[in-house]
């Protein structure tokens, strides 16, 4: 029996019914399939941004359009949505952010460059992203570039935001940008074309393996996937983030990027964003999801390590039955899941925080942008009258899975805030994990990062009144 | 002008070599690679991948009609391996199929009895086996062995320096199309078109005519595509000659990583001496290369080390030892430096080492010791000019050595977990291809009737511009704008015998041919005209497509001259060619001239490291550079950047790790990391040298591609620096690159947990 399921989405700005592999790439489609060569191929790992592409889709009433890597875009989502490669956008005249790329100096060898011009144009049709030099450089965090050093494209990026922010600002954004030349004004019509594309057929139950955002299993199964079954969890959107009985419940298929912009999840984890500015890159993080993270099962997850740290519980929901489990009872050991194989993780939840509880994450990894963690680490943690009411603190990167630090958590409770104290349970928590050595660090590395990372949380919570020379003393 | 392909790259219009659609019927190649980085080969069946649907053929090295050998230098590399592997991933067969899916299949079910034996991956391991493969090279230059009794400081140390991935963004990749008799057409992602041209044909046992090889551009280069980008053309011709079908071969990222070889790693010992003054009396390096398995460019790789071993600096007593040593590693071969990086680096170090032991800024140092105008380096080519110590002396003065050096201490002593570190880098690289013959340049300018033009020449586009600087050089030769000119393909049937585009030196070859040519042209232009005008041809001249006499205009079109000249029966179309003058290398002696000139500059870094999470941030890469008087300014800049970022991400981030069988581990880019835009500093200040004139160059450019790639060695130092004002460093065993790791490392250096308790 075929594998091929019919989808009909719009192309740039041409409406396509076909039938194809579900797990067939975006951006073998486009190159293969449609002669549409603009996307590059350079690594089909999400980690250079060569293939980049926009992604429109409805979100509520509107189309909320987010730059994606093709190589990693199933095309069995698409049904329904909008998909725009560099030809897509491409005017009789070159446009603003393509102007400023040829003006700045900031395509050589050119092989990147349709993917940079892609990203910045996606950049300006996301209203979230800020209209700023930093709006322009947080649209291109998943590009690579290997010639121009980059001084060059930041600087194209940020001149054209500049030069176009006052004709598109507080307007209705892709009509502002259709009429500014940065977008073809086909895009104006697409609501419309979209809304007349009748939806998918739902034709199966949802059958193991399952495909959320897939950023790791592409780059693991890239070769296999197109060939197997799969049920793909994100051809609709997640249900939205909701506050519930002091709970802050979240769609396991919520991305990465959405999660960190929500109102509750900012209130609840004030650094929210600041965080996942380190955690892979834009066009990654709207693809990422909490429960695909989860499930992944990384021993450096880093969105795990932080809902760990949240005390997060998981809804499992099976053929039959659903369950809600701690997160940290999740992992039973390398890989290992406490679910079957057509369980799957559908709601994530975690109380939400309590007036003084302190919230941190930490990462060191080589590159902080759009790397993998070597360590990271994230704590909860009560204060009342000085001394430590209540404890969680987890750490990625040093063992088959990602942990709860149990003792060190529990020891911690009921300490004042001093560098001895402190510093006691941080050098027994040593005990509690046994890292390996990897391409990413050595053993001892990783033991030194993490206590490095245990004091950063500290370092942050003690602040000002933190005896730096102590603490010095303490560690060298 | 801009980069002329600006419009096309922006657009994604521009075509690399499997952009162009497919043509009918096209096959497309994978390998199946060694699993053992060293073994004796049993036996290689491949019966079941043979099976596999869609698989068409499946090849081994019996089935070369031609030499199975190729390399530039010794043809000691067999394009697939018999008998023995010598590294990881070495192809052993390369599967043919009507998909890349099919093809990938079909290198998993070869299947392969092996008898794995012991891989050496150290070069000084290597040494003490006698695997090298060349003797052992010494450059002397008084005398050390005497200098030493007069030093007052002695250091000596040993350096462990990385390679580096080039990271192209572009795999290396080739499509082979057959043509009638036998003949053969190529795209190849090349840097060298004729050495492909020539490889090819002694693999199909055809003359290189029948081969005809064509570049359009490359997704970058680096080196990485000089000399190994011809395997994979040979792969694609040989399966296209015996099958008579096009045939494709794109690598993909993974196997272009563990394939292909790397800027090379070094094991280096060093020693020094100076007086109470800080001045150089002495210096001794040996450097152990880490060639990988076979000869590629390893030679002349190691003898631009040797030359450039004393950088910037003028030292009376050299010795300078380096040996090639064979690695089961993939072949290291040429990257933007080309070994002068790692000939510069050891002498840094041993300053650096030298100015903590002294007390003084490192770079107090190297001012002190900078080389003047008629030094005579240990190759014995003389400094002919003064604007090394000018580079030096403005940087010195536009960023504030001194002051900023005063700020960074202030800073440091107010804080506790931050530290700042300063270097500065002066740099002097020679120009030209060591191996003399090599610095030829040819360029082929037509013009067409309605007046446009096309050149093309042997320099291939891989992002450096040089398409963009041959029209340009074409547009002021010519006098007609830039807009009339286009830069054709490099094609080995336009011009024969091409130099590798490298050596820095494309555009200066290259471009001088072009004025050549164009010049021969103009020349029975002006004939014509002068006839036209009744006037002698001396007085014409063409300026914004106008035919001047006199400096005055004569009404006379540029494509009115154009058709005149063709119904004259003179040729509209030129050959030009160029070699530097005065260029002599004794590479046996190790003595001569060997650089057509030098190109200067100085860079001064600044970095911050969090010293309570070993992590660090470049703040500031600002530099004064000698660019002669640049062609295109946007080009030129986007040269000096992209070289320091890449010099930047050599010395921090850019970590080869291979397993103890010799396996690469940070295989993929998300293991191994290149700088990033929030990586690289917004801060990067590049200032050219002004009134610099060079009269080698063309247009009195100078040669740009590679000595900026030097300057991002001061972030290494700069960081390690900050990190000494935390902790202490032992300069005496040197690791680079400075990752985070070895930046916590070095920060705690006491830290340890013993497993026994836990």
């Amino acid at each position: 029996m075929s594998l091929k399921k019919p989808i009909t989405f719009i192309l740039n700005d041409e409406t396509i019914t076909t039938e194809v592999a579900p797990n067939l790439v975006a951006l073998d489609y486009l190159r293969q399939h449609r002669s549409l060569t603009g996307s590059k191929q350079g690594c089909k790992e999400g980690d250079c941004g060569a293939c980049s592409v926009i992604l429109g889709e409805f979100v509520e009433n509107s189309i909320r359009y987010r730059a994606v890597t093709s190589c990693l875009l199933p095309m069995g989502e698409l049904h329904g949505k909008h998909l725009v490669s560099i030809e897509g956008i491409n005017l009789e005249d070159l446009s603003p952010i393509q102007k400023s790329m040829v003006e700045c100096g900031g395509t050589q060898c050119g092989y990147c460059t349709p993917g940079f011009v892609v990203a910045m144009t996606a950049g300006l049709m996301d209203e979230s992203i800020p209209l700023d030099d930093s709006g322009a450089d947080y649209a291109i965090s998943g590009n690579l570039c290997r010639c121009t050093g980059y001084r060059s494209i930041k600087e194209a990026g940020r001149t054209a935001i500049a030069e176009i922010e006052s004709e598109i600002v507080d307007r209705p954004r892709i009509e502002a940008l259709c009429e500014s030349g940065v977008l073809p004004r086909y895009f104006r019509e697409i609501p419309t074309r979209l809304r007349a594309i009748p939806p998918a057929k739902i034709d199966s139950p949802n059958k193991a393996p399952f495909i959320a955002g897939g950023t790791d299993l592409f780059v693991q199964q890239g070769e296999e996937l197109p060939r197997i079954r799969a049920t793909l969890l994100n051809t609709a959107p997640p249900e939205p983030i909701r506050v519930e009985n002091s709970y802050v419940v979240v769609d396991a298929r919520e991305t990465f990027e959405s999660f960190g912009r929500h109102p509750a999840i900012r209130e609840c984890i004030p650094s929210i964003a600041e965080y996942n500015d380190a955690i892979a890159s834009w066009p990654i993080r709207e693809r990422a999801t909490l429960g695909g993270n989860i499930c992944n099962a990384s021993p450096i997850a880093d969105m795990t390590t932080l809902l760990l740290a949240m005390e997060s519980e998981l809804l499992i929901s099976g053929p039959d039955s659903e369950r809600w489990l701690p997160l940290s009872n999740f992992y039973l050991g390398y890989k290992r899941l406490a679910k079957t194989p057509e369980e799957r993780v559908t709601l994530v939840r975690f109380p939400q925080r309590e007036a003084g509880a302190f919230i941190n994450w930490e990462k060191v990894s080589k590159r902080r942008v759009l790397d993998i963690a070597t360590v990271n680490s994230a704590a909860k943690i009560g204060i009342e009258n000085g001394r430590i009411a209540s404890a969680t603190l987890a750490l990625g990167g040093v063992a088959a899975t990602p942990l709860v630090l149990s003792d060190a958590s529990e020891k911690l409770v009921g300490l004042p805030l001093d560098i001895d104290s402190i510093g006691t349970v941080i050098d027994s928590a040593q005990n509690e994990f046994k890292p390996i050595s990897d391409v990413r660090g050595d053993a001892s590395y990783k033991r030194l990062l993490a206590r490095q990372l245990l004091w950063a949380h500290f370092q942050k919570i003690i602040s000002e009144s933190m005896d730096e020379e102590a603490l010095y003393e303490a560690l060298r | 002008m801009k980069h002329c392909d600006s419009a096309l790259h922006v657009t994604g219009q521009s075509n690399y070599v499997d952009d162009v659609p497919n043509p009918a019927g096209m096959l497309h190649g994978a390998f199946f690679g060694s699993p053992v980085a060293h073994g004796l080969i049993k036996s290689v069946d491949t019966t079941k991948a043979a099976q596999i649907p869609g698989v068409v053929s499946v090849f081994t090295y019996e089935d070369i009609p031609g030499d199975g050998m190729i390399g530039g230098v010794v043809a000691d590399e067999p394009l697939l391996a018999f008998q023995e592997t010598s590294f990881h991933g070495q192809p052993i067969a390369l599967i043919v199929a009507e998909t890349v899916e099919a093809a990938r299949d079909g290198a998993k079910a070869c299947e392969l009895e092996i008898e794995e034996l012991p891989p050496i991956t150290c070069p000084r391991k290597a040494f003490e086996k006698g695997q090298i493969l060349q003797e052992l090279r010494v450059f002397e230059k008084g005398s050390v062995g005497d200098a030493w009794k007069d030093c007052e400081y002695i250091i000596s140390g040993s350096v462990d320096l990385g390679g580096q991935e080039h990271l192209y963004l572009e795999t290396n990749r080739s499509r082979a199309i057959p043509k009638e008799d036998d003949q053969i057409l190529i795209y190849s992602s090349t840097q060298s078109p004729s050495a492909v041209q020539k490889e090819v044909a002694s693999v199909l046992g055809l003359p290189m005519h029948k081969i005809e090889i064509d570049v359009k551009r490359l997704g970058g280069g680096f080196g990485g595509k000089e000399d190994q980008a011809t395997h994979w053309a040979c792969h694609a011709a040989l399966a296209s000659q015996l099958l008579k079908r096009p045939v494709q071969v794109v690598l993909s990222r993974a196997d272009d990583m563990r394939m292909t070889g790397k800027r090379h790693p070094y094991k280096q010992d060093y020693k020094i001496g100076l007086d109470a003054k800080g001045n150089i009396l002495a210096y001794d390096v040996f450097h152990y290369q880490n060639s990988g398995a076979f000869m590629d460019l390893s030679n002349p790789v190691l003898e631009r080390t040797c030359l450039h071993s004393t950088n910037a600096y003028a030292i009376p007593n050299v010795r300078i030892s380096a040996v090639p040593c064979r690695t089961h590693l993939p072949s290291n071969t040429a990257f933007r430096g080309f070994g002068g990086p790692q000939g510069m680096f050891p002498i840094e170090v041993a300053i650096d080492a030298a100015s903590k032991q002294m007390g003084l800024p490192a770079w107090k140092i190297q001012e002190i010791n900078l080389a003047k105008k008629n030094y005579v380096f240990h190759y014995g080519q003389e400094l002919e000019d003064d604007r090394l110590s000018r580079c030096w002396d403005e940087a010195a003065r536009a960023f504030e050595f001194e002051e900023t050096q005063n700020r960074v201490e202030a800073f440091n002593s107010e804080n506790r977990f931050k530290k700042k570190g300063l270097a500065v880098m002066p740099v002097c690289f020679g120009i030209s291809f060591t191996k003399t013959f090599f610095n030829q340049g040819s360029s082929l300018v037509h013009v067409y009737t309605d007046g446009s033009v096309s050149v093309a020449t042997g320099g291939i586009e891989m992002g450096q511009g040089v398409s963009s600087n041959m029209i340009e050089i074409c547009s002021r030769s010519l006098g007609i704008p830039v807009s009339q000119i286009k830069s054709n393909s490099t094609n080995t049937s336009r011009i024969a015998n091409i130099s590798p585009s490298a050596a820095s030196a494309t555009t200066d070859l290259n471009g001088n041919a072009t004025i050549i040519a164009c010049n021969k042209i103009l020349d029975g232009m002006k004939q014509v005209a002068a006839e036209d005008l009744g006037c002698d041809s001396s007085v014409i001249s063409i300026e914004n497509a106008k035919v001047l006499k006199d400096g005055t205009d004569t009404g006379l079109s540029w494509n009115d001259l154009v058709s005149k000249t063709y119904m004259s029966r003179v040729p509209l179309m030129a050959h030009g060619f160029y070699t530097p003058p005065n260029i002599h290398f004794d590479g046996v002696k190790g003595y001569g001239r060997p650089f057509h000139y030098y190109t200067y500059g100085a860079c001064v870094v600044e970095a911050t490291v969090d010293c309570l999470r070993g992590v660090y941030k470049i703040d500031s890469a600002r530099l004064t550079h000698d660019l002669g008087r640049g062609i295109i300014p946007s080009v030129d800049l986007g040269q000096v950047e992209g070289g320091l970022a890449q010099g930047i991400g050599w010395v921090t981030l850019e970590e080869l790790k291979f397993s103890e069988d010799g396996r690469l581990l940070s295989n993929a880019l998300s293991t191994y990391k290149c700088p990033d835009g929030d990586f690289l500093p917004d801060n990067m200040d590049v200032r050219f040298l002004e009134n610099a004139d060079n009269p080698g160059g063309p247009l009195g450019s100078k040669a740009v591609g590679e000595p900026p790639f030097m300057y991002g060695i001061a972030a290494f130092f700069a960081i390690r620096n900050a990190i000494h004002a935390f902790s202490p460093v032992n300069t005496s065993e040197t690791v680079c690159p400075m990752t985070p790791e070895q930046t916590l490392k070095l920060l705690y250096p006491n830290f340890s947990f013993s497993e026994d308790i836990a």
